[in-house]
Order: C-alpha cells, then structure tokens, then sequence
C-alpha cells in the first residue's frame, strides 16, 4: 500500500495505519494474450457503463460536482456498482446526489488503470494514454479501434508486477467486473428493497468461488455453511452445454475470482 | 430502523455532526480544577460518545472473503485478525457494524467501502 493511498483513507486513522503498512505490496501474475483481451475489453465495458449518465445532466450540476442523480440506476449492474448509502429514501438520494459522480470517477479510474497497465506494457498505447486516455471519454474510442480493430493488434502473454496503489485499482476494477457479471449471471444480486430481510439470503463468496483449477483451494477461514448456494450456482452453470453464451461469462466469472485470489494470496505475508 | 430516528437525521446529511461534545469542554474549562473529586470522572462517564452513527457492511455472494477482509484492513487500518472477525460476521449473520463516528465520518467509509464494491449503508445507532 502506498501512502498515497493511505492518505485517502479518512483522515483520523490514517496514522495507525501507515506505521503498520510500510512496506508496499506487489504481486506478480502472468497473463496469457486472451486473458490480456479479456481484461482490457471487460475494464472498456466497465468505462462505458459508468460513463453513462443515468439522467440527463444539468451542466451547472457538473460545475460544482454534483451528479444531480437522487434515484439509483435503473441499469441493475449500475445499481449494484453504485448502491445506496442508506436504507432510507430521502436519505439516500441527498448522499447519492453528492457524491454519486465522485463514485463514478473512482471506479472509472480503477478500470481505466487495468485497461491502461495491459495495453502500455507493449509500449502499444503509448500516443494515447500520454495524453490521459485511461479516464477520459475520447480514449475509451480511440482505445476500442485500437483493441479490435482489423486484428492488427498482436497482444502478446505479459508477465507484469503489479504495486501499491495500481494493486488496489486491480483489486476494485476486479471485483467491480465480478459484481457486473454476477448480476447477468443472476448470482444473487442484492436490491435495496430488499435490504433488511433478505439480506441472510446472501452468501459471500469463499476463496476462489470454489473453482478448484490451478492450485487455489479453499483454504481454513470459510465457515461450513458457506458453500451450498455457490456449490449450486457452480453446478448449475457446469451443467449447460457449452452452447450457451452464459456458459462462457460463468467461466471468465470464475477466472476472474480466481485472479483476485491469487493476487491476495501473494499480499498475504507473514504478520 | 425507526421512522422517527431516521426524521431525526435527515437535515444533517453531509454536515459535521460534532456539536454533541461541546458541554463538556465548556463545563471543564469553565470549572478548570475546581471540580469535587470524582466529579469530573463522573461527568465523563455519563456523556454519550459522540459516535451516534454506523457504517455497516451486508453479506454479498459475490464478493470473495479475503478480499473483504483485505479491504476491512485497507479502509479502516484494522489488524488482520479484527478484520478477519468483521468479514466473518457478515458472512454469518448477514451484516455487521464495521466502523462507528460521526454521521461525516460513516459517510466517507462508506463512500471508500463502495469505490471497492462492498455493500455499506449508514445508520444512526439506535441503542
């Protein structure tokens, strides 16, 4: 963890924190050239869908930074990226009008890094993201035609380190992808209606959504309970033919928390 | 969570929350040392903390455990065994209280918690 990032974190712990936090984090991973695709398209995906407005916009809300939104997205994947602060309606649409932009930018910036780290290691994008690409809306084009354009682009497999605050941006864009397609995969997406009942219903994922490929197991902290829903879900998506297309998204689902696994497993050191 | 409390709170979204403490200091810089003996440990005792607000974290089948836990040290500075206690907290009974302070405070926790994806809302504590 770096400072910089560190300082974010709200100011009155942040001093406790970075004393027990000096050293900086890296992790190492070799990705595959359809793995590189892979990430950089679904991290594209992740910039166009938060670079939508949910409404149309008044430029003097834009000025002061106030997003103007009060009502969460109507796209079910947008609302389970940018959920409501409180349980309460009125509540919920103040802190949703001040900040919801904000939220956007951050998510975006975390997306635009992966993009931006997958195709720069190349020296491929090199043009483009001098002049800021990664979070601004003209690159997401240039950066398309670049990407898919007349399979001109070769990416290459690319053994990369990844640190500090890149490694945080990796960990959200990550997890920001897997709640994106958990919600296409109808894998239990909370709505806030549903909020103080149903909330027993969801399981949190243990390690590796039990994709048991390349060494990750499930490993001590996983309570028993923990696996009957995503033993289901698993089993489900096993059983369809490799005919349908959501077969394909259950597998990039299960990679990408395999990945996300794998880099905290390597954070993990020794207290 | 009560209609009435939530009435309460509505005005003071985004504003600092801390006028709660001020008697205190009044009481004591007024008085400075002039307080009887155990006056003032009992006037300390019997203030409410000024943490009237929480940031709670609900269970999500989404998000790997590790990953919870790592963002619960990340955010918040706790050790991994504190963390470790809260992400499992929300996994067995379906959220946990992750963080206390003032209305301000649980605000930008929970703005943190879900630049990172986790499912947080704020409340007032009702206890």
């Amino acid at each position: 963890m770096s400072q910089n990032s560190t300082s974010t974190v709200s100011g009155r712990r942040s001093n406790a924190t970075m004393s027990d936090r000096e050293e900086i984090e890296r992790v190492r991973h070799t990705f595959s050239s359809q793995e590189r695709y892979v990430l950089i398209n679904l991290a594209e995906q992740i910039l166009e869908l938060l670079g939508q407005s949910s409404i149309s916009r008044d430029p003097l809300h834009d000025i002061v930074g106030i997003s103007g939104n009060e009502l969460p997205p109507d796209d079910p994947v947008l609302k389970r990226l940018l959920p409501s602060a409180y349980t309460e309606l009125q509540d919920a649409a103040e802190f949703r009008r001040y900040t919801e932009d904000a939220l956007r930018d951050r998510k975006r910036a975390h997306a635009g890094r992966i993009r931006e780290m997958l195709i720069d290691a190349d020296g491929l994008f090199e043009s483009q993201s001098s002049r800021g690409s990664a979070e601004s809306g003209e690159g997401i084009d240039t950066g398309m035609v670049f990407v898919h354009g007349e399979s001109e682009i070769q990416l290459s497999a690319l053994d990369m380190e990844i640190a500090g605050e890149d490694l945080w941006a990796w960990l959200g864009a990550l997890n920001d992808m897997r709640l994106a397609l958990a919600v296409r995969l109808d894998i239990g997406g909370p709505t806030m209606g549903d909020l103080p009942n149903n909330a027993h219903r969801a399981t949190m994922t243990p390690a590796g959504d039990g994709v048991t490929n390349e060494g990750v197991t499930n490993e001590g902290e996983s309570p028993n309970a923990a696996n009957s829903s995503q033993e289901a879900i698993h089993r489900k998506y096993e059983l369809m033919t490799e005919s349908d297309p959501m077969k394909a998204v259950y597998a990039v689902y299960s990679w990408l928390g395999w990945l996300q696994e794998a880099f905290l497993k390597q954070m993990e050191k020794p207290e | 969570m009560p209609q009435t409390v939530n009435s309460l709170g509505r005005s003071r979204t985004l504003a600092p929350a801390s006028a709660h403490n001020c008697p205190v200091i009044k009481a004591q810089s007024t008085l400075d040392t002039e307080l009887p003996p155990g006056l003032e440990e009992l006037i300390e005792s019997d203030i409410r903390p000024d943490r009237p607000w929480l940031c709670i974290v609900w269970d999500d089948p989404v998000n790997l455990m590790n990953y919870v836990t790592k963002v619960f040290m990340m955010v918040f500075g706790y050790p991994r065994h504190k963390a470790t206690e809260l992400m499992l907290k929300v996994h067995t009974e379906g959220k946990a209280v992750v963080s206390t302070g003032t209305r301000e405070e649980m605000e930008r926790d929970v703005a943190k918690l879900h630049e990172y994806g986790l499912w947080a809302t704020i409340q007032r504590d009702d206890e």
